[in-house]
């Protein structure tokens, strides 16, 4: 009975030791992440040096348009690569022209058409080894802003962002709970997207810059602007026109603009050239959608897994014989599709980290998928005469669909990843 | 609470000067199973965890290997090697106990459902250390009831990608790595079987 008592009076104090650290106990989060701190130029010294360069790595591709032998490749905020690709099979990294910022373009000709964060540049690419600013376009894109708590400095031009990581405490519940929003810092709220489909020269299905009977039309996202070309290297600023929000990209089809929103798809057209009217809008659910169009039917992408929010990953096929009353056709199920194209009955789709998918689009209301190319991370895709120029996480795919049975590997420029 | 864990280990060491009876059976190695629930009370934050522990038992030592359920904060999966030491007993025991391993995230589709971005969960660290007290019945079996300090740890990654693919700014990918580190005080009760 002695030692019951001993046990029980030592477990007892036992359990008031532990009790009286329970001021000690605590929980401790952390947060590590890379803090970019942005360099800076003076607008004077950024516009002196926007020409033909020395060719220098591809780390981070964005938009591309293909200008007879040339790609022109966008690097992300910081210029854009020229990349001689008359043998597909052997592509060459010529040139780099430095435009921070930049992530749009668009080609009419010989001239290059290229955001500059706010401005629009115009580029003679004449001569791709020699090109040669012709006209800068000022406070066209004010919409180009960075979210999170960073104001950057206007009255210079950011060039280069230098990385330090940090770690931070973090709140715990924040970190743990379902309330947190993972909010994105030093992303641009608004970032302008490229292209164009012409016969000589065309775009991607990303695009937010495109032309079409002698006007530059570009969007943001809850404007269209157009421009006058009919002098390509002078645009002329005509106007805008307030779309709503959400706007993502731009695709023109025979006389009309095809809108991409992240709640529907937009019809314009543009007996007016300078002041588009709204034909009509398809609704769909919530996503990112890239669209573009091909005789009667337009093909729409809906993904998931950005901001767009959004839990759909299908491909629709929208009717738009009649432009004034767009109806869904049929819905593919695909994993995270992005930028699409169409070349004759071929449909080529990047889907995300599920790869680049060949269908036969014979008929649109039964498409067949011809071929999967896996093991890389798409983003778009242009397809012409044969040869589709794919746009990857790691680098810049060419291949081969002249043979419907198979896709066949040309060439890749891979990133420098470090 | 340093002190806290260094006490316990120190109880392992060298207390030793209640053991009355450890002749003779003592020598004799046997199974035994250990089923508890418990209490888990910490920063703002109070939750239960279910566990076993299945070992052998030599003497006034035992060791086994156990799994369990956390809820505290974030459900995850303790793995953990355990060890005890009878301290004082005779028709009760007196034991301190020390558990050690790894702590797996398991988390629940809500959780999951809200991460707007890739979020990769990696195993932390686990340790729990206190004391008990077993109410002995036969052939070893004991109701059990203890008291100590835990530890775990949850370590994610978030892959933030950017509104567009091509998103301007420093990169288009970040990366935010999360260190989350939970210290609770935790009451079990529980059998060994």
């Amino acid at each position: 009975m002695k030692n019951y008592l001993l046990q029980l009076k030592i477990w007892a104090a036992a359990v008031f030791v532990t009790f009286g650290f329970h001021s000690c106990v605590k929980d401790t989060c952390t947060k590590t992440y890379t803090i970019y701190t942005p360099v800076y130029k003076t607008s004077a010294e950024v516009r002196a040096n926007i020409k033909s360069s020395l060719p220098v790595a591809i780390k981070n591709p964005g938009k591309l348009f293909i200008k007879g032998s040339y790609i022109f490749l966008n690097e992300v905020d910081r210029g854009i690569h020229v990349i001689d690709n008359a043998n597909p099979s052997a592509p060459v990294n010529k040139y780099f022209i430095a435009i921070p910022g930049n992530i749009d373009l668009a080609v009419n000709g010989n001239t290059l058409y290229a955001d500059l964060y706010t401005d629009l540049v115009s580029l003679d690419i004449t001569d791709p080894a020699n090109v040669q600013v012709k006209k800068i376009t000022d406070n066209i894109f004010i919409q180009r802003v960075y979210t999170g708590n960073f104001v950057a400095d206007r009255t210079k031009i950011i060039v280069d962002w230098v990385a330090k990581d940090t770690t931070v405490t973090a709140n715990c519940n924040y970190t743990m709970s379902n309330k947190r929003s993972d909010a994105m810092v030093f992303q641009s709220g608004s970032a302008l997207l490229s292209s164009f489909a012409a016969p000589v020269a065309m775009g991607g299905s990303m695009a937010r810059f495109t032309l079409l009977n002698d006007h530059l039309y570009t969007v943001t996202d809850n404007a269209l602007n157009v421009f006058n070309v009919s002098q390509a290297q002078q645009p002329v600023f005509v106007g805008k026109i307030a779309l709503g929000w959400g706007i993502e990209t731009i695709y023109p089809f025979k006389n009309t603009l095809f809108i991409g929103s992240n709640t529907g798809m937009l019809i314009y057209g543009t007996a007016n050239p300078a002041q588009p009217n709204r034909i009509s809008t398809f609704t769909h659910v919530r996503s990112c959608d890239p669209v573009i169009a091909d005789n009667d039917y337009a093909y729409v992408t809906l993904r998931s897994g950005t901001v767009c929010n959004g839990f759909t990953n299908q491909l629709d096929v929208i009717n738009v014989q009649n432009l004034s009353s767009p109806f869904l056709l049929k819905t593919y199920s695909l994993t995270n599709p992005h930028g699409l194209s169409k070349d004759g009955d071929i449909l080529l789709v990047c889907d995300g980290n599920a790869g680049l998918k060949m269908f036969d689009a014979s008929t649109v209301t039964s498409l067949k998928l011809l071929k999967t190319i896996g093991g890389m991370d798409t983003y778009d895709v242009i397809a012409t005469n044969g040869i589709a120029i794919v746009v990857a996480k790691d680098g810049l795919y060419q291949y081969d669909y002249s043979n419907k049975s198979d896709l066949k590997f040309l060439s890749k420029v891979a990133l420098q990843t470090n | 609470m340093k002190t806290y864990i260094l006490l316990i280990l120190l109880t392992f060491l060298f207390v030793d000067g209640y053991t009355q009876t450890q002749t003779g059976a003592a020598k004799k190695y046997l199974f035994h199973s250990i089923n508890q629930g418990g209490l888990l009370t910490g920063d703002g934050n109070n939750n239960f965890l279910l566990q076993t522990i299945n070992g052998i038992g030599i003497g006034k030592y035992f060791a086994g290997i156990g799994v369990g359920i956390d809820y505290y904060a974030s459900r995850s999966v303790p793995l953990f090697i355990a060890v005890r030491k009878d301290i004082v007993f005779g028709r009760n025991t007196l034991f301190a106990y020390m558990d050690g391993g790894l702590n797996m995230p398991w988390v629940n589709s809500s959780q999951k459902n809200s991460r707007i971005w890739p979020t990769n969960y990696k195993a932390g660290g686990y340790y729990d250390a206190g004391l008990g007290w077993r109410i002995n019945g036969k052939k070893g079996n004991g109701f059990l009831l203890s008291a100590g300090y835990s530890y775990k740890q949850v370590k994610e990654t978030v892959s933030i990608k950017p509104f567009w693919p091509f998103e301007p700014g420093p990169n288009t990918e970040r990366i935010e790595k999360y260190n989350s580190q939970f210290r609770r005080i935790v009451v079990k009760i529980g059998l060994q079987l």
